[in-house]
């Protein structure tokens, strides 16, 4: 592996880490809140497919 | 030698930064009691991971790969026809791909960090909330590894055959996840009386189910266009 190689790859990586640490910390906020079943049934609500972020995995074309 | 010792110190400040942090936590928070058997097993790999780190640099491995460094090379023609050696790879411990090993351990250490963090502070709860608890993990789960293979495949690290294979899987996943979530729904609002009465008056819940399971139908198949 090149220095060039690993350089791309920490670049592609960086965000994606990032990213998944605030989702991390953002899920163990809730795993830890008192929630109540109404509250966590708004949640779920929110957490459909429809707010998922749109990916194309480079198939655009 | 040089390389591989940095490689080691890395992984022995990562080791040693994990553990403080899991001792801060300690401080901060209790562990609950029905978590106690899972942090514990997690803590005892945390401390394997620091004996290990200070066994390396205390103990004899250290000064042994010193003294061998400092013997020397090894006879160059020996190896001089050896394809790592032409690719410079003998210096990454024989591992030829050693440092995408490391950054992968690394990110699955951050990770494993933030679990038992988390774990260490889970509260006990009715099992309706664990669950609906649990479903949004493998949300995040299912979005982290998602955004990290949309990233690998738009830089070309991932075969196009391989991306096509995870834009399928990303694309089943949502039906599947809409369906677990509306039920989840249900039987959270199920539990409460009064709510309970209210979604019985409007049947919407259900019918959002069963539009789920026609969705997720025609995703993986299921279904034809006209049924």
């Amino acid at each position: 592996m090149t220095k060039e190689t690993i350089l791309a790859l920490a670049q592609v990586l960086a965000p994606v880490v990032q990213a998944g640490a605030v989702e991390v910390a953002k899920l163990i906020a809730t795993l830890n809140a008192d929630i109540t079943p109404e509250q966590l049934a708004k949640v779920l609500e929110e957490s459909r497919s429809s707010s998922w972020p749109e990916l194309t995995f480079g198939l655009e074309s | 030698m040089k390389q591989k010792s940095y490689i080691t110190a890395a992984l022995a400040i990562l080791a040693m930064l994990g553990f403080l942090a899991v001792m801060a936590v300690l401080v901060m928070h209790e562990i609950p009691v029905s978590n106690r058997e899972f942090f514990n097993t997690g803590l005892i790999a945390l401390v394997g991971f620091v004996s290990t780190a200070f066994g390396y640099y205390l103990g004899s491995s250290f000064g042994s790969a010193r003294k061998t460094e400092l013997l020397g090379p090894p006879e160059a023609s020996a190896l001089a026809s050896s394809a790592e050696m032409q690719a410079g790879r003998l210096g990454q411990g024989g591992f030829a791909r050693f440092t995408l090993m490391l950054v992968l351990l690394a990110v699955a250490f951050f990770f494993a960090i933030l679990s038992l963090n988390g774990c260490s502070t889970m509260k006990k709860e009715a099992p309706e909330i664990v669950a609906g608890k649990s479903l949004l993990a493998m949300k995040a789960t299912i979005i982290t590894a998602a955004t990290t293979g949309d990233q690998l495949c738009k830089k070309g690290v991932i075969p196009k055959a391989d991306c096509r294979t995870l834009a399928d899987w990303y694309l089943k996943a949502q039906p599947a996840y809409d369906l677990a979530a509306d039920s989840m729904t249900l039987v959270l609002l199920s539990r409460d009386k009064a709510v309970w009465q209210r979604y019985q008056a409007d049947q919407a819940p259900f019918r959002r189910i069963f539009d789920d399971v026609v969705v997720m139908s025609g995703r993986y198949g299921l279904l034809g266009g006209d049924q």
